[in-house]
């Protein structure tokens, strides 16, 4: 077993997974408008700015700066993308979601797909 | 709206620059403006703007918690630099350290004292209303006089009178009296018979009786919480009887210990009705307008001018009091008030309740210790400056890896504040231990009670914020400003430019310990002038012995027989007073061609040997003489004064008229000094009158005191068993004159010593700073043949021409309060030169010293050392 491997809380996985979808525009506008969509409820600009400085500080994820536009006054974007140690923690993650879903049973899955 | 609305962002955005790290407020704010775009399209600007501001106040949690990190961590750096720097010069550290602590330390006592000064009587609850009626005698001029008195009727004819005068008390003093109860007997000075009234005037808590009904009876008494404890010892004192001389008293009220503060000091309250009823007095005293023994105060209605009332008295004194005076003292009488708050330090009359203090010491106190922060505060500035030179490589290097002149401000700052706390926490605590030393110095009962001392610790804060802000000013602002390149290029040249500002700040210190060397100088030769100077009489080995009994007045010729049976006893002379204590003025009439004349002297009762006794000079004519048996009628003797003020052409044939007694001058007496010196010699008269004396006073020969001592007890005991044998001598008393002279001169010299050590303490850290920078060059000029005394001078010239320029400048501000201050003096010396001469001397030898250590140590050095000291 892995020790010292970084846990992902919801909304770091959320985060991650957007900044993996949205490949080479993830940014922090994008990623808020990508959790909203997935989730189908409004995220909030604060509420993933700091999990995101978060992941940033544990070298989950790296940024560099990507192109200014005019609506952002000129400004540069922060592009985020997932480091090495990013991949392996998300790549533990998905095995412990793995291995818990697989259990879920098939009854269950029905019912939610019903709905 | 769109306007405005863009303002509205421009100020957010700002903020928003404000509150995040600077490595991402780019992005960040891009992304807000992208967001706020989106927002003000799909729900409109407003809306938008709230979101924005929204934001904004999201973050500031996360902003608090990074500012506060950094700058925690910048203030540990700070410190780490400061303790550093302290460890690293320690000569400097101490001396500032010292000199602050010294120089706060003063300023904390002197606080201390003009406190307790200012808060005399503002403890009553009506102390704004209560004022204190006093006379002024008219004497065509002459013989005028403020008394602090007034007479008895004044206080219920204006309560009756005036509608705005509430209420109204009178305080009669009297003489010290014997109190007994069955054994314990004692003389008691602090008892007053008072109207019923005080209560309701004063604030004196009654911890037990009524106060409205405790002195209304005649021979009721009210005594203090100690005095209760020293007569009844644990007993219940209320409803006792106290005798006092021979009457009895009956307890009716024990009332708390009068605080300190308060312009007189009382224990026991007598009830003033006791001697109103008592017929020859309430007609000697009570029904008089012209017998001045009484202290009066009145209540004012709420919010109403004295003044106003004060205009009234002229026409008032005129209804009531004008005939009579005039005709039984001759002159004219006006009345003043007094606001009670203001007459500890601004009454100075005649007859005083209690000796009051004076508002001018409270100025030289606060100057003296504004003089001593500035000297500590100069030292700070100073030592700071020198090592400007040395902080200014770090101030470059901190600018260069980012920081900003702000934050470079906030550093020194700090760091004087430091400091400045250090040595105020030190400064308490010196204060809590010099406090014992410092109340017998002042004669006061102070206590440093930081924590319920509201005011004391205020203004301890002011001292802290202002000593370290004005200290630490120079260098924060002016080192700040260091260019980062220059400095770091050629930093020993950065700071010399400012040497200006330095020598001015030396000479201000040395200007402002020169000034107090002056004045130390002139008040301690000005009171030894006034201890020596001819008194007119021989004030050395006289007893003095108070009469308490009747009989002894009766029998005073048998009572000297007596006494000159030891051969030790030169003379003796039953008298009302011996100079040194009170002598009261009484009117007489002068007989001219004219007619009679009242005036108002100074007179002395006593017998024929008043003069003998005393050892003063005859001028003209001769003493009384128990030849003649017309001088106990009909004689009388003047001083020069006198002879002076009354223009009398042939002293020795001039008439008086004094009741029954009638009769010519005999002689004339060279003046001499029955009052204090500061007051110039009134004229007097001394005529034979033994029924109105009160004490005995003795001459004994100063061989075997002890023994002509207990001679005189014996023989006293022996007249007079029924009251405790007491005596004074007579140089004790009158030397009392001069006590608070004498205490200012003490707490002048401590302080000016102390202005002066702290002054040269700075300057032993300048000397310190420039023999260090001038190590290589003393050690080239050594190499190249100079002397060790060549050596000295180079270093000590300029402390020198420094030195001289103070003493220029402080001579002349020296001269003029020195001036002022012997205005006070009747009897004063001018100001000698030499003072001058003489301070400016010390001040040299002073400055010399303190350089000349580090001025040999650097002339002395091993050259090999000095040139290469990197």
């Amino acid at each position: 077993m892995k020790k010292n491997i970084k846990s992902l809380t919801r909304k770091e996985e959320l985060i991650i997974l957007s900044i993996l979808n949205l490949d080479r525009d993830a940014y922090l506008i994008a990623i808020v408008d990508h959790i909203s969509k997935v989730t189908g409820k409004k995220a909030s600009v604060t509420s993933v700015y700091f999990p995101l400085n978060r992941l940033e500080e544990l070298e989950l994820i790296k940024s560099e700066f990507g192109e200014a536009t005019a609506v952002r006054g000129g400004r540069r974007k922060k592009i985020y993308t997932i480091t090495q140690l990013g991949f392996e923690v998300l790549d533990e993650h998905k095995r412990i979601s793995d291995l818990l879903w697989n259990s879920y049973p098939e009854k269950f899955i029905k019912n939610v797909e019903k709905k | 709206m769109s306007k405005k609305s863009k303002q509205a962002l421009k100020i957010l955005e700002g903020l928003l620059k404000h509150v995040t790290p600077w490595e991402d407020h780019e992005n960040l704010a891009g992304d807000f403006a992208e967001m706020f775009a989106r927002k003000s399209h799909d729900q409109g600007k407003t809306r938008a703007l709230f979101w924005y501001a929204y934001q904004i106040l999201k973050l500031m949690p996360a902003y608090l918690k990074n500012y506060t990190c950094w700058s925690l961590t910048m203030i540990k750096n700070y410190l780490k630099i400061a303790v550093r720097n302290l460890k690293k010069y320690k000569a400097y550290s101490f001396i500032n350290i010292f000199g602050l602590t010294m120089g706060m330390a003063c300023c904390i006592l002197i606080m201390l004292y003009v406190q307790d000064e200012l808060s005399y009587d503002r403890y009553h609850e009506k102390a704004d209303r209560i004022f204190r009626l006093v006379d002024s005698f008219d004497n065509q001029g002459e013989l005028s006089r403020d008394f602090a008195l007034s007479s008895a009727p004044f206080a219920p004819t204006l309560k009756r009178d005036f509608p705005e005068v509430e209420d109204a008390v009178r305080i009669f003093m009297g003489r010290r009296r014997m109190v007994s109860y069955q054994e314990k007997k004692f003389y008691e000075d602090n008892l007053f018979f008072v109207d019923a009234s005080i209560f309701k005037i004063f604030t004196f808590p009654l911890l037990k009786g009524d106060p409205l009904t405790a002195l209304q009876a005649p021979n009721t008494i009210v005594i203090s919480q100690h005095i209760a404890a020293r007569y009844f010892g644990g007993d219940e004192a209320l409803n006792k009887t106290l005798k006092i001389n021979d009457q009895d008293f009956l307890v009716t009220g024990i009332m708390q210990e009068m605080p300190k503060n308060s312009h007189f000091y009382a224990n026991m309250f007598a009830s003033l009705k006791t001697q109103e009823q008592i017929p020859s007095i309430q007609e000697r005293y009570f029904r008089s307008w012209a017998r001045h023994e009484f202290y009066t105060y009145l209540l004012l209605q709420e919010g109403y001018d004295y003044k106003k009332l004060e205009a009234k008295l002229p026409g008032f004194i005129e209804k009531y009091a004008a005939p009579q005076i005039k005709t039984i003292l001759g002159s004219t009488l006006s009345s003043q008030l007094q606001p009670l708050t203001s007459i500890h330090l601004h009454s100075h009359r005649q007859m005083e309740i209690s000796p009051t203090s004076d508002i001018k010491n409270i100025y030289i106190f606060s100057v003296i210790a504004l003089f001593i922060l500035i000297i500590a505060c100069v030292n700070f500035m100073n030592l700071a400056t020198a090592r400007a030179v040395n902080r200014s490589r770090e101030v470059g290097l901190r600018k260069v890896v980012g920081a900003n002149r702000y934050q470079l401000i906030q550093q020194f700052l700090g760091e004087a504040l430091l400091f400045t706390m250090v040595a105020m926490i030190l400064a308490m605590v010196l204060v809590y231990v010099t406090l014992p030393l410092f109340n017998s110095l002042t004669g006061k009962s102070l206590t440093a009670d930081y924590f319920h001392n509201l005011i004391l610790l205020g203004s301890i804060l002011v001292i802290l914020l202002f000593v370290g802000i004005t200290s630490g000013s120079y260098p924060a602002f002016v080192i700040s400003r260091y260019q980062p390149a220059n400095v770091l290029k050629r930093f020993n040249k950065v700071g010399s430019s400012k040497n200006f500002l330095r020598k001015g700040l030396v000479i201000l210190q040395f200007s402002i310990s020169v000034i107090l060397i002056i004045s130390t100088i002139v008040v301690l030769i000005q009171l030894d002038f006034l201890r020596n100077k001819k008194l007119g009489f021989n004030k050395e080995h006289v007893v003095v012995v108070p009469i308490r009994s009747h009989s002894i007045r009766k029998n005073y010729e048998a009572v000297k027989a007596e006494l000159q049976q030891n051969p030790n006893i030169i003379n003796s002379t039953i008298t009302i007073g011996v100079p040194g204590g009170v002598v009261a003025g009484d009117a007489i009439q002068l007989i001219t061609k004219d007619g009679k004349k009242t005036i108002t002297l100074r007179m002395i009762y006593t017998d024929h040997d008043y003069i003998k006794t005393m050892g003063m000079e005859i001028l003209a004519g001769r003493d009384f003489s128990q030849a003649m048996s017309t001088d106990l009628n009909e004689a009388f003797i003047i001083n020069e004064a006198a002879v002076r003020q009354l223009q009398l052409e042939d002293p020795l044939s001039t008439q008086f008229e004094w009741g029954e007694k009638k009769g010519k001058v005999i002689g004339v007496i060279k003046d001499y000094q029955f009052q204090s010196l500061k007051e110039e010699i009134n004229p007097l008269v001394i005529h034979i009158w033994p029924y109105n004396t009160f004490v005995f006073a003795i001459r004994i020969s100063p061989e075997n005191i002890p023994a002509t001592l207990s001679f005189i007890e014996n023989t006293w005991k022996k007249l007079d068993p029924a009251h405790p044998f007491e005596y004074t001598f007579m140089d004790e008393t009158f030397d009392k004159l001069y006590r608070s002279e004498e205490k200012l001169s003490q707490i002048f010299s401590v302080f000016s010593i102390l202005a002066v050590f702290i002054a040269s303490l700075g300057l032993f850290g300048l000397a310190l700073y420039m023999v260090e920078q001038r190590t290589k060059e003393i050690g080239i000029r050594k190499i190249l043949g100079a002397s060790l005394g060549k050596i000295f001078i180079l270093l000590s010239k300029e402390f020198a021409v420094l030195v001289l320029i103070a003493n220029l400048a402080a001579w002349p501000t020296a001269y003029l309060l020195m001036r002022q201050w012997l205005q006070n003096f009747a009897y004063r010396i001018d100001i000698p030169a030499w003072i001058f001469i003489s301070s400016a001397g010390i001040a040299f030898v002073i400055a010399l010293l303190t350089i000349s250590y580090q001025a040999i140590k650097a002339a002395m050095a091993n050259p090999i050392d000095s040139l290469r000291y990197e």
